[in-house]
């Protein structure tokens, strides 16, 4: 290759190189170094914060804490599968439904009218070292899962 | 000397700086006088030469003229607007309120910005589907119909980030919706929504993004975009009907 071109080359190289680069790190400078967000996790109270059958529903958390009637935890997140929004609490007729788009979802977080794909999101519930209700948005677990007491 | 108006102004005129501005007398000649309209920007928007029936009102309906004043209506009183709004989570809402309550003429002056987004987004549907159904996109105008386009999809941007901004429970929602659409998207969907709301839930970092967005970088590009778009529509001629490709332009 000629002289001149291998230089010709080259510097198209670095004109190039140089937006390439400076693309990338514009693209990294957006995206946020340290997030000033909520914890995922919540504790509630000992083991006798709710009585069997009783709902305990935050809206800030976006989190469900439901006390089975056999006694035992259990957690599903509020957020509706859909799209989403914060479901609501409808206490008389004991379902959650969506003010976005009109999901209704079951006390145990089974979808009974779409658009919502799925049912509810069950999430985690454990007894803390502390003796405490932990409940963690972030950490999934199956319909199965339960906080035996 | 006669301080008289008339006067004053014929002054004016007579200097190197008003003849750089107002030009230099009448034209005389057919020659200059087709020269002062077609060297004029604001008189020469459209092509030289118009067909008779390109240029009758019902052929285009005035569809993107319309467009383009509510878009200056839209920066005129998105820009005073500024003035009062501050983009953080304890004062978005509060300006929003102050404007309506408290800023003379504020309600006034949101509700035309409010109402001049909703109107711009109608009239550019009805002036991209009278292009398309007047076959006006064809030869030699299809680079034209991609950049009206790619403006549509900047206005439908701006709507969406405008939308964020009273931060209310329609908005917050709105926007929670909307991003969770994007997170569907394949591969890329989770990693754009959290660029998009700098974080993973709308919060103060998203509405900055939004405000940014809305105030600065999507106009400025509709800007460049719009001033491409009336520069083809000039070098491109009118479409001219029941012609396929007709050209009558220079």
């Amino acid at each position: 290759m000629p002289r001149r071109k291998f230089l010709d080359y080259l510097s198209w190289a670095g004109f190039f190189g140089l937006i390439a680069a400076t693309s990338l790190n514009t693209l990294r400078f957006l995206v946020p170094g340290a997030l000033e967000e909520p914890d995922s996790s919540v504790k509630l109270g000992s083991l006798d914060f709710l009585l069997p059958g009783d709902v305990y529903f935050s809206e800030k958390q976006k989190i469900i804490l439901i006390r089975d009637s056999d006694g035992s935890y259990y957690a599903q997140s509020a957020i509706c599968t859909h799209l989403g929004c914060l479901v609501r609490w409808k206490e008389d007729e004991r379902v959650f439904s969506c003010p976005c788009h009109g999901s209704v979802f079951a006390l145990n977080g089974a979808r009974l009218e779409g658009p919502a794909p799925r049912d509810l999101e069950r999430i985690s519930v454990v007894l803390d070292y502390d003796g405490q209700i932990l409940v963690d948005r972030a950490i999934g677990v199956d319909r199965e899962y339960r906080l035996k007491v | 000397m006669n301080l008289h108006p008339a006067n004053l102004w014929r002054a004016f005129k007579a200097s190197r700086v008003g003849q750089l501005v107002v030009g230099e007398g009448m034209p005389g000649t057919r020659r200059q006088e087709v020269a002062v309209v077609a060297n004029n920007f604001f008189l020469h928007l459209h092509p030289a030469k118009v067909h008779k029936k390109s240029a009758s009102f019902w052929y285009t309906m005035g569809l993107g003229g319309v467009s383009f004043l509510l878009f200056i209506i839209l920066v005129l009183t998105g820009v005073l607007l500024m003035f009062y709004y501050r983009p953080s989570i304890p004062t978005a809402y509060h300006d929003m309120q102050d404007l309506a309550f408290v800023v003379p003429f504020g309600r006034i002056l949101r509700n035309l910005h409010r109402w001049g987004a909703h109107a711009m987004l109608i009239f550019a549907a009805l002036h991209m589907w009278r292009v398309f159904a007047r076959g006006a996109f064809q030869k030699p105008r299809e680079f034209n119909w991609m950049v009206g386009v790619v403006v549509f999809i900047i206005i439908i941007g701006l709507s969406f980030t405008g939308y964020l901004l009273p931060w209310d429970q329609l908005s917050y929602w709105a926007i929670t919706v909307g991003t969770n659409m994007v997170d569907s998207a394949p591969m890329i969907g989770s990693d754009v929504r959290f660029l998009m709301l700098g974080g993973n839930t709308v919060s103060e970092n998203a509405l900055i993004r939004f405000y940014v967005l809305h105030c600065v970088v999507l106009p400025l590009v509709a800007i460049v975009l719009l001033a491409i778009h009336f520069w083809r529509v000039r070098k491109d001629g009118f479409s001219i009907p029941g012609r396929t490709g007709g050209h009558s332009g220079e």
